[in-house]
């Protein structure tokens, strides 16, 4: 069982990247749970994502009212022994909520499950990125500097010059993540999502 | 009030699993099983979590325009005190037909239904400005859709 957390702030895009990522695991097939398990962490006292989610048919597991990088790490490693015990999947996804650091959730889970594999990927969003640089610096950098893949999202709504920016912003932040511009209202390149599924995790996926 | 007063130890280096953050009221572990009051507001590090579940006695279609227009209100709200839009989001639904509408500055799908009744769940997840503020803005603008 690997892991994948879908990282990155609030708005960025993580819920649409995650319905592809997804669908590209496991096609038509939703709601096999030994391949693709979803956990969803909102930080709201009611939870919004997860219907979307549980509509495309997908088995998801929801943490709300708190963040799992935080305040709600024990139940994190609760529910992933939950999760293996009740599905054993080969791969789950995890959405971080938009203020969490996502390497404090990967750190979380390598103390108490170090036999599992986890990558983290961070999705920014392009259009807004320059405007919440400066407010939410201390954030966006802590969510980025251990990321593994950086993706970076609605490219489609900025200039060339804008996006050109925003690319050595964010490489000031962390320059060793594979990082691919994207714009989640399309088809997403399949290429990518083999960066993000480690080659470990993407063969067994695809056996 | 400014960022940098709401925030304090919170960052990357965090290891606050179970430790200070709990001596802190504001990071109560909430928990998740609660059923959570019409309009409450919570604050979580430098953001400010808003948590809303009301009814809307319309059809979907002007539900979903009530709603849309309250969203946007509250965000344009937010903006003017100086706050800044994490997310603004509501999942909207009634017998079998849902709509999300989320706002970072301005974003709404729709969808149609003959119900007369319509149930909202959402969330407003901003920075920048007081927790009384947020409180005063969801309680002004979502008020009158309380459950």
């Amino acid at each position: 069982m690997n892991i994948i957390i879908l990282g990155g702030f609030l708005g960025s895009g993580k819920t649409s990247v995650l319905l592809q990522l997804a669908s590209h695991l496991v096609g038509n097939q939703p709601s096999d749970t030994t391949r693709v398990v979803i956990l969803e962490n909102e930080i709201g006292e009611v939870s919004v994502d997860d219907s979307l989610l549980k509509k495309n048919g997908y088995q998801v597991t929801n943490l709300f009212s708190g963040c799992v990088c935080c305040t709600m790490s024990g139940e994190l490693i609760l529910n992933l022994h939950q999760i293996r015990a009740d599905f054993n999947p080969e791969l789950i996804i995890m959405e971080a909520t938009g203020v969490a650091f996502p390497d404090n959730i990967r750190q979380t889970i390598n103390q108490s499950l170090p036999e599992l594999t986890v990558q983290v990927t961070c999705i920014t969003d392009a259009k807004r990125w320059l405007r919440l640089l400066r407010p939410m610096e201390m954030l966006l950098e802590g969510q980025l500097e251990a990321a593994d893949v950086i993706l970076i999202n609605k490219i489609d709504l900025v200039d060339d010059q804008t996006l050109s920016e925003v690319e050595t912003s964010i490489r000031s932040f962390n320059d060793h993540a594979k990082c691919f511009r994207i714009s989640a209202a399309q088809p997403i390149d399949p290429v990518i999502w083999g960066t993000i599924s480690n080659s470990e995790t993407e063969t067994s996926i695809n056996e | 009030m400014n960022n940098q007063q709401l925030h304090h130890h919170h960052d990357k280096n965090c290891s606050c699993h179970g430790d200070h953050h709990h001596a802190v009221p504001a990071h109560q572990p909430e928990r998740h099983q609660q059923i959570p009051q019409a309009i409450t507001v919570k604050t979580h590090d430098a953001s400010l979590v808003g948590s809303y579940r009301l009814t809307i006695e319309s059809s979907f279609e002007e539900a979903v325009t009530t709603l849309d227009a309250a969203l946007t209100k509250i965000a344009a709200q937010i903006t003017e005190l100086g706050g800044i839009i994490g997310h603004i989001k509501a999942n909207l639904t009634a017998e079998g037909q849902s709509c999300m509408i989320s706002l970072t500055e301005e974003k709404s799908d729709q969808h149609y239904s003959d119900s007369h009744r319509c149930q909202v769940e959402g969330v407003a997840i901003v920075f920048g400005i007081l927790p009384e503020q947020l409180t005063a803005i969801l309680n002004t603008v979502l008020g009158p859709y309380r459950s």
